[in-house]
């Protein structure tokens, strides 16, 4: 009998506990049916019109709270510069960037002029129209390389079309691609994500060469090329611009959007192994870090 | 003076509001102030919820608050999902798996919790982050894992133990105090 009075409140608690334990394992389960039933609506497109009302009313605060993130990071790294070396930065650079940009229209002029196709369509460097769009949010996670952009389908914008920015002071190249839309926000797929493959053209020395490039993200790496035509061998420096094939054979999909002439990147180490030929490439602009950037809406022939 | 049992309702609700706009916030400050060292991302959300985890098991026992904590798992979820386009749901299940795995961990070993918070962080982000890279490659493409392993997942859990540990010792501080 004592040790039943003893033991009381040790039953009690005991009672307690497993009444909590039932009682948590009832909430979790109902939490996960929850989320997974979400999933799956979200999966077959239900929530696409919630998705894109969310969205479009937190846009404004993400944009605020991203440009307040900048300009902090911008003050913090002000704080460590030594102002004059940076003036002499910035100059070398812009002279870097527009060296870099005339050899990337002189190298693909060659290309162009060697095959005598579109020489007055040369003079006209960058024959796109184009929207700009604020970055309102960067990639949140490890999942996947992807960014929001305050312009969406409201602003002529559709799923597949090539977005350009500029880091540093680095030639404008290709950062991502559209990949889906609400009405006044998109989210980009950078090119540096697994997921992200397109035909590119690799222009070296007056000859080009077709190939296949993928994000690399994933893989510890940036952009890798794969599948380029055994013809010839790819080196070290050789210039990537996109090869718009998907538009250029008329296929139905949304990278037919993506136009030829997009500067990439540059190769940064080459193999040609066998059949076998592969490269690294570092991207002009680092996806990661832009701030604003551009959509190509149509290619102005 | 009226019933006072509508009046907890009320309250109950407005407790509840106010947790779901206290994970927005968090999930807003996640996917825009929080910088990326070398770019990867800080699961801000993730490590606030596993930290208060940690000091409310330590403080009240293994069951008394993770109910909780998966409710605001699942709000910041939700809400990170509508911020970074992805699909409803994906990161609720991550971040509801990482804590129940934290939770189990937690609860089952008799150890000093302190010893027991990096193993815990460590493992809740890699449940996290596998959690997400596997939706992403049922849903988009097919991912390589032991490059992903290499590249993604041990710099994330590397520095989720780093931002993890200094938030933890600071809550736990804080709520002891």
């Amino acid at each position: 009998m004592r040790d039943f009075i003893d033991n009381a409140p040790q039953l009690r608690t005991t009672s307690s506990n497993e009444l909590s334990g039932r009682r948590l394992r009832w909430h979790a389960a109902v939490l996960f049916s929850v989320a997974l039933a979400l999933f799956v609506a979200d999966l077959r497109g239900w929530l696409q019109p919630a998705h894109s009302l969310v969205e479009q009313l937190l846009a404004p605060s993400t944009m605020r709270l991203t440009h307040l993130h900048d300009a902090t990071r911008d003050a913090w790294q002000g704080l460590f510069a030594w102002q004059q070396v940076q003036q002499e930065n910035i100059a070398l650079r812009q002279q870097i960037s527009q060296l870099q940009a005339e050899l990337v229209l002189r190298e693909q002029a060659v290309v162009e002029n060697a095959r005598l196709r579109e020489q007055l369509a040369i003079q006209e460097q960058r024959p796109w129209s184009l929207i700009g769009a604020e970055v309102t949010v960067r990639t949140p996670d490890v999942a996947r390389r992807v960014i929001t952009i305050s312009r969406g389908a409201a602003d002529g914008l559709v799923a597949g079309m090539a977005v350009v920015g500029q880091t540093g002071t680095g030639p404008v190249a290709l950062i991502g691609v559209v990949e889906t839309v609400n009405q006044r926000t998109a989210s980009v797929l950078l090119t540096t994500d697994f997921g992200n493959r397109l035909s590119v053209r690799v222009v070296h020395q007056g000859e080009s060469t077709l190939a296949l490039m993928q994000g690399q993200w994933q893989r510890g790496s940036r952009l890798r090329l794969e599948q380029a035509e055994q013809s010839s061998l790819l080196q070290k420096g050789a210039i990537v611009v996109s090869a718009g094939l998907t538009g250029k054979l008329a296929f139905d999909l949304p990278l037919a959007s993506v136009p030829e002439g997009i500067p990439i990147g540059v190769i940064d180490a080459a193999a040609n192994d066998g059949n076998d030929r592969y490269a690294d490439v570092r991207p002009y602009a680092d996806p990661d870090q832009v701030r604003y950037v551009w959509v190509i809406l149509s290619r102005d022939e | 003076m009226g019933d006072p049992q509508p009046r907890r309702v009320e309250v109950r609700i407005i407790i509840e509001l106010a947790r779901i706009a206290g994970m927005i916030v968090l999930a807003l400050v996640q996917v825009t102030l929080m910088p990326m060292l070398g770019g990867v991302p800080v699961p801000l959300v993730l490590l606030w919820l596993l930290c208060w985890l940690l000091v409310q098991i330590e403080m009240h026992g293994t069951l008394a608050r993770t109910a909780l904590v998966l409710r605001l798992a699942f709000y910041g979820g939700v809400a990170l999902d509508f911020l970074t386009a992805m699909r409803l749901g994906s990161h609720a299940l991550a971040l509801m798996s990482a804590i129940v795995l934290a939770a189990l961990l937690c609860g089952q070993l008799r150890v000093e919790l302190l010893v027991l918070a990096i193993p815990a962080l460590a493992g809740a982000v890699l449940v996290y982050a596998v959690g997400l890279a596997l939706i992403y490659h049922s849903t988009t493409i097919a991912l390589e894992w032991q490059p992903y392993a290499v590249a993604v997942l041990a710099p994330a859990i590397a520095l989720a133990v780093l931002v993890g540990m200094p938030l933890y010792l600071m809550m736990r501080w804080r709520l002891r105090s």
